[in-house]
This record gives C-alpha cells, structure tokens and sequence, in this order.
C-alpha cells in the first residue's frame, strides 16, 4: 500500500495495462484474423458447410471436396464431407475421411470417432462400429446421441445384456424428460429380452432380476407378462401354469376386444391372432435384427435402426401349398386324394396318421395296395386298417369282396391274407362287427371268418360259425387251422359240446396232433381224451400220439392212450420204440406201454426180430424180459410159427434164423418155471441141431439163473 | 496532382509524418513571431498541464489522455489496416463458430454467432455474408431447440438482397419451416411461399415437406402424395428408406380413402404407383385386391391378396369370405391363393357352412402343415367351437401356452 503511494507508481502502472490490455486485443485479433487467413476457399466452405445442413448433400459434397483439395488441414470441412457422404450412402468413402482424421491428422475428436462408428455401421460392419464407439464413450461419457448410437449397435448385434448396460448410461446422460421416459420403455423390452434369454438358459435368478427391472422401468410392456408367465411355469410347472392361463373359450372375445381397444368388433372377421390372455404381443412382423414386434412390413425398425425387411413371425401362414387340388382332395377326401396317400404309404411318405384318420374312406385303396402291393405294404396296409379301429370291419370285408372279385388271376395272397392280418391284429374286439356280415361272406372271406373264429378260441362265439356255415368247410378250416391256433381253439372245448360231440369225431378231421396238443391246456382234458378215444386208433391219432410220448407235456396222456387203445396201437407203439430216430425218453416210455401191452405186446416183439442180428435184438429181449411170464407163451408161439420163406421154401431153408435164436435167448434171459418148460419142450421139439443147441444153452443159462 | 510526391515519399508512415512536419517547421523558423506565439501557446500548455503534474490524479489524466489521444492518432492512421484486421477477426470468429457447429459444439457456436450476427463492422472481402450467415445459423439452432420465435426472430433479421443462392435457399427453407411450426401464418401463405422456393430451388426435400403437410392438412391427398413421392426421390440415400416407407403409407391411406369415398379407380392407380415404389411389397397387390373386391370381382381379389403373399393378405380374404360365404367354392379359394394359410379360412368357412367334417379335415391340414402359432390356435379353436368340440379348443389353447411356456418349445 506504501509503494502505490509512492508518485508515478500508480501511472505506471495505469500505463502498463494500458498497453496491455492493447497487446490482448492485438493478440486476440490477430489469432482471429490468423484463424481466417489459414483457410484457403472460405466462401466454398462456408456455404459447403450451410448446403449440408439444408439437405443438398450433393451441392456440399461437390463444395467441401473442392475446399479440401485446396485446403486438406481444414479438418472441420473434412469432418463435414464424411458426414455428407454419409448421408449420400457412400459410407466407406465416409469412413475414409473420419479415418483421415484419426489417424493421418491425430485429430481426437467425439463426432469424428461417433461419425467413424456411423460410417462402419452403415457398411455393416456392425462389431467394428460397437467397438469404437465404446471407445469414444470410455473418454468421453457425456454425450447422449453417441449412448443412443451405441445402444442401437448393441441392439442390431442381438445383445441385449450389452444393450441394457449401454442403455442405462443412455438414460443417465439424457437430460430431456421425454427422451428419457421414452429411452426408459425401449430399456424395459432390452431387460425384458435379457430376461427371456436368461430363462431360456436356465439361468432363472437372472431372468427375475431382469424382469423385476423391466417391470420398474416399464410396468405395461407387452412383454412383460410372457416372461413372467415363463418364470411362474418353470416353479409350478408349465402344464398347471398352461392351464391357467388358457382361458375357457368364452373368455376370449374378451380379451381380443381389450387387447385390440375396441377394435375387435370391426376386425373380427379377419383371421383372429391368439393373444392368450395378453402373453403375445400382437404384430405379425418383427425386426429381424432386434426382434421387436412390427404392426405391419416395415423397411427400418424404428428401434434398433436396423434397415431390413421385417420378417414374419408366423412364416408357415405364406408358404406356398405346393398342389391346391391335393390339398383341397385332402379335405374332401376324394378318390384321387387316398389315392395319392396310398401312393404316398408305399413311397415312404408319412401319411399313416391321415390315413388312419380318413377312416373307412381310404379302407378300399388300402386293401387294393395290400392285395396287389408286396409284403412291406401290405403289412403297412394292415397296421393302419388295424389302428382305424373295428368300425372300419364291414368296409374291409366289403374292399376284400371287391378286389377278390376284380382279380385277373390267383396268384398271390390277395385281399384275404390282409383281411386275416387285420382281423389277427384287431383280435375280440372285431368280433360284434363280424357277427352281422357271417351270413353274406361268400368265397374266401368265408375261410377268413371261420379261421377269425378259431383264432378266437371262443367255443361260444363259435356258435354262430357252426350255425352259418357247412360242417365239411368248417371242418376243412379245421385241418387247415396253424397248430397252435387250433389248439388253443381246442382246449376250450366243453362237455358236451357239438363239437366233441359230433364233429371232432368226423373221420374228415384230421388234426389229431392238435387234440393231444390241446390236452395239457384244457379245462376239462377228458374231453379231448374221449374224443381220441372214441375216434380210435386212426392213423393220424397214433402218429401223435406215438410223436407226443416224446414230449414230457403229453406223454402222460400219450402213453394213457395208448395203453388205452391197446392190441390195436401196438405194433405202432414197437415200430416207434424200435426207431433209431426216437428219444431215449420215448423209448423208455413205449417200452413201458409195451409192457403193459403183455401177451399182445410179447407177441408183436417176438415176431419183430429181424433176419440178422441187430442192436435192437437186446432191446426186445428187454422188453420180453419185462414183459415176463404173459410172453411166454407168445414167443413159444412165434419161435414154432414159420415165416413165409420157410412155408414157400417147404424145407429147403434152414429153420436156424435170428428170429428163433433171440427168442430162444430172451426165453433163458427170462428163465421162469414156465420159460424153462418153454425151453425144454422147444428142444425137444426142435429138429434143426443148431436152433436146439440154441435152445439147450438158454436153458442152461436159464438153468444157472434159476438156481 | 499530389500523385508524383506521394509516390516519392517513403511507406513508412512514421517518416512521411517527419517529412509532413520539416516544411511546417523552416516556416516556423523563419517567421520567428510566429514562432514566439507558438511558444506562448507551449508555454499556455506546460502552464496547463504543471498542476496536473503535482497530483496523481492529475497525471493520471495526463496518462490516460496521451494513451487515448496516441491510440486515436494511431487508428486513424492505421484506419485502412484496422477496417482490414476488423473484418477479418469477424471472419475468423464466424469460422470458429462454425466449426463449433460442425463439431457439435452448440453452446460455443451459438454464443459465437450471436456476437458474428450483432458485428456491424466492415466486412471481409473473401465472404461478405458472415451476418447473414450467422443469423441463419442461429434460426436453424433455434428451431433445432424448438425456439420458434427465436428463429423467426433471427430470420426476419437477414437482409435478403445479395445473399447468396445458398443462404437464400437455407432462409426460405428456415422460414417455411418456422412458420409451419408458428402455426398462425395462413396455410394458403405457406403454400405460395413454398411454391415460390419451389420454383426458385428445384426440388428441395425441406420444401417439398412443408408443401406436403400443407397439403395434407388442406385434404388434399393426391397432392400430398405427389409431394412424398417427390421426396422419396430427391431425398439424400440415408433418409430414402424412410421416406419411401412414408411414401407408401400414404399410397396405402389414399388407396384406402379413395375406396371408401366409392373411387376403385383413383385406388387402382395408387395399387399401380404402389407397384412402382414398391414392387416386393404386398401392399400394392392387397390394395389392387381391395379394388377387386369392391368392384365385385371376388375371384380376382383372392388372386391379388394370395399373390401378395402377406397374413395382411389371409386377413382380407377372410373378410372377404366372411362378408359375402359361399361366394367362392374351398376348391376354387385354394386354387386362387395357394397359401398354407388359406386352410385356416377353409377350415373356419367349412365349419360355419355345417360341413364338419370337411373343416376337421381342413383344419387337421392346416395344424399339420402350420404348426401350433398364435393365428393356427385362434383359428382352430374357433372351428373345433363351431364344430361343437370346445374341449379340444381348450385343449388346444393349453398346448399352444405349453409350448410358449417351454424352452424348447418357444
């Protein structure tokens, strides 16, 4: 304070600013006038500049090119000329000056890099523009067009968690009200998305929290309440969620006249588009780089930006039916329409399911294709006549008739073998359907019946056959009637049935194997034993019988018939004992039917032995053996009888054969009192010295076993 | 006269005013009276000036008054150079604030170009338009902030004669946009003042904007489409996708007005301009079949909605099915428009006619070719209630729901 008393201080200073405050304004104006002197082509960039604002991008491009030939450091007249090019859709040309900038002029500036993002946006380049305008938003945060900018990237690359994260920045950095309410209900579809991405990976904490943020920031969005109805389905379950949410019928003009705001009156005539109650958003397109649902075919989205078509959410509502009349036959069910899906079945087409459903219709083509198709068909052809169901039965017998009748010739199965497969794969059910049409089956189809009815097992159901149809053809399905079919037919035989009564003894029925089958399954065996019993020892009864022995099921009831039928089924009961071929099990129990077979047995084995020794010789001794004392007389019998050479020889052929010797030795082997005596008046008897040294031996071993 | 001896003095300005003085004073020397009143004069002058010199006020009068008087002298004498550096730091003010605006920088550039606009000094030589320009820029800054008043404010200030045809063309643009946005300026001024631009420009999409709305908001659609259209084509690359998609809703609106005022023939030639922007689009083929069906050709107007291959398209033939039944036979329905959509309509049509099981089997067709989408569920469940099978609806609905519910299925 002393020295600005002091005199001159205070001019001088006054002087000093003085001339400063001159050498500021110099400066100043000097670095203005220096700002305009640098610029080469002002007017044309100035007016450059204005053209590009007014929209004349091509009056600007032509202007700014122009000042920066004669000016390349005018960086804001480069910047300019990239966002005019843009504009122009030259968007790599945009790109290379905004690159000039960055890199050749180390120009670091936020709308030139936004402007960089832009450019490479627009040539598509849809990670290369998100990258660099994160960069530009790592240093300089504040700038809300460039957070909507890349808000949009994030968007049109589908990932919304970067896109809500970008998004909140956004909003945070929007200082207008109604840009941020309306950022605010984009964000709360971007979480809803997240959301429903979150779910769909099984990530369910996630996708609540997103939803729960949607919700805040939005609690109307369309969106919303799919999302939360997924959540609700993956805890409770998506059945009871479903049935919730389906509303009964009567609810849904309801909700179609609340969702369409009044508008559903007027618009009911068009094809209704199922909201479920609000879970679907209404709009048939959606972007297809974001997916927000479009109310019509936009060329941009309004939110992503996104410059693509939309695409339809239900594409499968325009696509080409590929034959009208086709189709149209589908639904009329015409000939040519089966036809066609015959065709279809036997090309490998999956047709079955409408097959299956066209029901009686398409039961003649089927039939037809399995009458004159090969086994792959026709068994295809069967499966779906079975799967339509037994009320499709008079329509395939009807078919069966049909083609039966139009056939040129007959070979091949025909109609009647998929008839029978039908009928096989239907089983009981078929049967009230088969009762009406017995009485007008004619030809084949007959046989189908009969055999239906056999395969039925259902001796009452079988009433009707046998009231329909002749006794000789049901007989004659009989014979013909697979093993084990007839058999379980068989053993549901009752007492006192017309058929064990009558026609199983017929000399015509010829399965008597089956009978001996069915023994062992039947309620009440006697009555198949007393069948085979009063239909006696016929041919076919004594091979089973003979056949069954061998088989431990039947051979009880084998060997009781045998023994049963006795003298008569013996010689069968020895030929089979003696087959080479034979079990040891049979043998062992025709030997015991032999035995008990005594005297008539005794007599068929001693008359038995052949010429020459043989392995069975032992065999029949055996069985005389056990026979015993009831064979005696029988083989005395037969050593005395002649054979026929011996009668035509009249004495030229020696007595001494196999025959006497085994007998002889089966006697000694058997060595009773009345064998011995056998032995001894053989001897005595005997003239041929061989045969009685034959005779005295079994006598001596006879003698010695006695003793 | 003065020519030769002013060619001979020296540039220095400093030396001429020497070589002024030297004359003046010999003459003073040789007149020594003279002299001695002109040292009276100094010698009045130190007399004035001593007391001052003894208080500091006194001297800072002193200094203040030698600057002041030193920098007039010195303006004076440098007049042409200041005019010069004057109109050039205004220029180069007027350069920064563009590049301000260039660089998004719009708080610096508006201060800058409020202080370029109120500049009433000389102007440079090299672009003599800086106040004009820089009114324009603040109206355009202003409608950009929704400042209309401002705007119109700043434009009423351009002195329009010697403008240049781009600032010309900027003002006319700012000033129909700003009085469309006033909205007290008569639509008919608007049009002229428009039609005018229009005239003077070419076509100018800001222009043709404003002549557009006005047009729309006076009724007049076929011009407000002839508009569009306009800007559809002379919009810049960037902006033409919108402006084409704007362009066809209003073809789609006319068509449909020129319907309903009873005019397929006026909606016949927006079916065809249609075609000519869009021709991919279905729009135009679903407004030729509207054409179709209000002429009464219902076989033709399924051929158009089927060929435009749209659900807009499955829409309108249900509507046209449900308006006047039986009036095309299924067969013949498929045949026009073979869409797999077009069984749902078949489906909904044979169950409404009675004929169930013809609408079960179409519907069955339908599901089997569409799968189970929201328009497929709505359909079928109406035709399963018509054919009296509400459970199945029901059911359905659920196996829709189920599907949207499960990740799989979504």
């Amino acid at each position: 304070m002393d020295a600005m008393g002091e005199p001159g201080v205070i001019e001088a200073l006054l002087v000093v600013g003085g001339v400063s405050a001159a050498l500021l304004l110099w400066w100043r104006l000097s670095r203005l006038v220096r700002n305009a002197r640098d610029r080469a082509s002002l007017s044309d960039y100035l007016l450059g500049v204005e053209q590009a604002l007014q929209g004349d991008c091509a009056g600007a491009q032509k202007r700014l090119a122009k000042v920066l030939r004669e000016d390349p450091e005018n960086h804001y007249a480069r910047l300019m000329l990239g966002k005019v090019l843009g504009e122009l859709g030259e968007a790599e040309q945009a790109h290379q000056q905004h690159l000039y900038l960055q890199k050749a002029f180390a120009i670091e500036s936020g709308e030139n890099e936004l402007l960089l993002a832009r450019s490479l946006l627009a040539a598509g380049l849809l990670d290369e523009a998100g990258e660099v305008a994160e960069r530009l938003m790592a240093r300089d945060s504040s700038q809300p067009h460039a957070w909507t900018f890349l808000y949009q990237v994030r968007l049109q690359q589908g990932d919304p968690s970067a896109a809500a994260a970008v998004g909140r920045r956004a909003m945070a950095s929007m200082t207008n009200d109604a840009d941020r309410q309306s950022l605010a209900r984009d964000l709360a579809r971007t979480y809803a998305d997240l959301g429903t991405d979150a779910w769909r990976a099984g990530d369910e904490r996630a996708a609540i929290a997103a939803a729960k943020e949607a919700t805040r920031l939005d609690p109307a969005l369309q969106q919303l309440p799919l999302l939360q109805a997924r959540l609700d389905g993956a805890r409770q379950g998506v059945d009871e969620v479903a049935r919730q949410l389906a509303s009964p019928v009567e609810d849904r003009a309801l909700v179609a006249a609340s969702a369409a705001g009044g508008l559903a009156a007027d618009r009911a005539a068009e094809l209704p588009m199922e909201s479920f109650s609000g879970l679907v958003e209404s709009g048939r397109w959606r972007c297809s780089a974001c997916g927000t649902p479009l109310d019509q075919e936009r060329m941009r989205c309004g939110r992503c930006g996104a410059q693509a078509r939309a695409e339809l959410r239900e594409p499968a509502l325009v696509l080409p039916i590929e034959s009208p009349t086709a189709a149209m036959d589908g639904i009329d069910v015409n000939d040519a329409h089966v036809r066609r899906l015959v065709q279809g079945l036997g090309a490998g087409e999956p047709v079955a399911a409408e097959l299956v459903a066209l029901g009686p219709a398409a039961v003649g083509a089927l039939v037809q294709a399995g009458a004159e198709g090969r086994t792959p068909l026709r068994r295809q052809a069967a499966n779906i006549l079975s799967e339509m169901g037994v009320d499709v039965v008079p329509a395939l017998f009807e078919a069966s008739e049909r083609v039966g009748g139009s056939r040129l010739f007959g070979r091949g199965e025909g109609a009647d073998g998929l008839v029978v497969e039908v009928l096989q794969q239907l089983g009981a059910a078929a049967l009230p359907r088969l009762a009406p049409i017995l009485g007008t089956a004619r030809g084949r189809l007959k046989q189908v019946l009969i055999d239906y009815y056999l395969g039925l097992a259902d001796v009452e159901a079988f009433q009707a056959v046998l009231e329909q149809f002749p006794p000789m053809d049901i007989l004659h399905r009989i014979n013909h009637a697979e093993e084990n079919v007839l058999t379980r037919f068989l053993a549901a035989v009752p007492r006192g049935h017309f058929l064990s009564e009558s026609m199983l003894l017929e000399p015509t029925f010829y399965r008597d194997e089956a009978l001996l089958a069915a023994v062992p399954a039947s309620d009440d065996p006697e009555v198949l034993v007393e069948v085979m019993l009063r239909r006696g020892p016929t041919r076919a009864l004594v091979t089973a019988l003979i056949a069954g022995i061998g088989s431990d099921a039947t051979a009880p009831t084998s060997a009781r018939l045998l023994q049963e039928l006795g003298g008569r089924v013996l010689e069968h009961c020895l030929a089979g004992f003696a087959d080479p071929d034979a079990s040891s099990e049979a043998r062992e129990r025709l030997a015991d039917v032999l035995i008990r077979g005594g005297c008539a047995a005794a007599t068929h084995v001693a008359e038995s032995f052949g010429p020459a020794p043989s392995p069975t010789d032992d065999e029949m001794r055996r069985l005389l053996r056990a026979i015993g004392d009831e064979a005696v007389d029988a083989m005395a019998s037969a050593y005395e009888r002649s054979g026929w050479l011996e009668k035509v020889g009249a004495g030229l052929v020696s007595r001494h054969n196999n025959r006497r010797v085994q007998i002889a030795r089966a006697l000694g082997e058997l060595a009773t009192r009345r064998a011995c005596k056998a032995l001894k008046t053989l001897s005595k008897r005997e003239r041929d010295d061989n045969l009685r040294l034959q005779l005295q031996r079994a006598l001596h071993v006879a003698g010695g076993n006695v003793e | 006269m003065l020519a030769p001896i002013k060619a001979v003095l020296p540039k220095n300005p400093w030396l001429r005013v020497v070589v002024y003085a030297l004359p003046v004073v010999l003459l003073l020397a040789l007149f020594g009276p003279a002299l001695d009143v002109a040292l009276k004069l100094v010698d009045l002058a130190l007399r004035v000036l001593e007391p001052l010199l003894q208080t500091t006020l006194g001297r800072v009068i002193l200094v203040v008054a030698v600057l002041a008087s030193g920098s007039v002298i010195l303006v004076w004498l440098l007049r042409s150079r200041v005019r010069e550096m004057r109109a050039e730091a205004a220029l180069g003010r007027h350069i920064g604030a563009t590049a301000a605006l260039v660089g998004m920088n719009r708080r610096a550039c508006r201060d800058q170009f409020r202080r370029v606009a109120a500049y009433r000094g000389p102007l440079p030589a090299r672009f003599p338009h800086i106040v004009q320009d820089a009114h324009l820029k603040l109206a355009r800054l202003a409608l950009a902030d929704g400042d209309v008043d401002g705007a119109l404010g700043s434009l009423a200030r351009v002195v329009e004669p010697g403008l240049p045809k781009e600032l010309e063309r900027s003002l006319l643009q700012l000033r129909l946009e700003a009085l469309r946005r006033q909205g007290e300026v008569l639509p008919a001024t608007l049009r002229r003042e428009a039609e005018a631009a229009l005239k003077r420009f070419g076509a100018d999409v800001a222009v043709l904007a404003v002549l557009r709305d006005v047009a729309a908001a006076e009724g007049d659609l076929d011009a407000a489409v002839d508009r569009q259209e306009q800007i559809a084509g002379s919009a810049p690359p960037a902006a033409r996708v919108a402006e084409q998609q704007r362009f066809i809703d209003m073809l789609v609106a006319a068509g449909g007005r020129a319907l309903d005022a009873g005019d397929p023939e006026r909606a016949r030639r927006y079916a065809k301009r249609l075609h000519r922007a869009d021709p991919e689009g279905a729009t135009s083929k679903i407004l030729l079949g509207d054409v179709h069906a209000a002429l009464g050709e219902h076989r033709r107007a399924v051929q158009e909605y089927g060929a435009a291959r749209s659900p807009q398209g499955l829409d309108r033939i249900a509507e046209l099915t449900a308006a006047h039944p039986g009036v095309l036979d299924p067969r013949e329905l498929v045949a026009c428009c073979p869409m797999q959509g077009v069984l749902l309509v078949v489906a909904r049509e044979l169950a409404r006619a009675g004929e169930h099981d013809r609408a079960e089997r179409a519907a069955r067709l339908a599901a089997d070719a569409l799968g189970p989408t929201p328009t497929v569920c709505a359909v079928l469940a109406e035709v399963l209630e018509l054919l009296g099978d509400g459970r199945r609806a029901q059911l359905l609905r659920e196996q829709t729901v189920a599907a949207l519910l499960s990740p799989a299925g979504s």
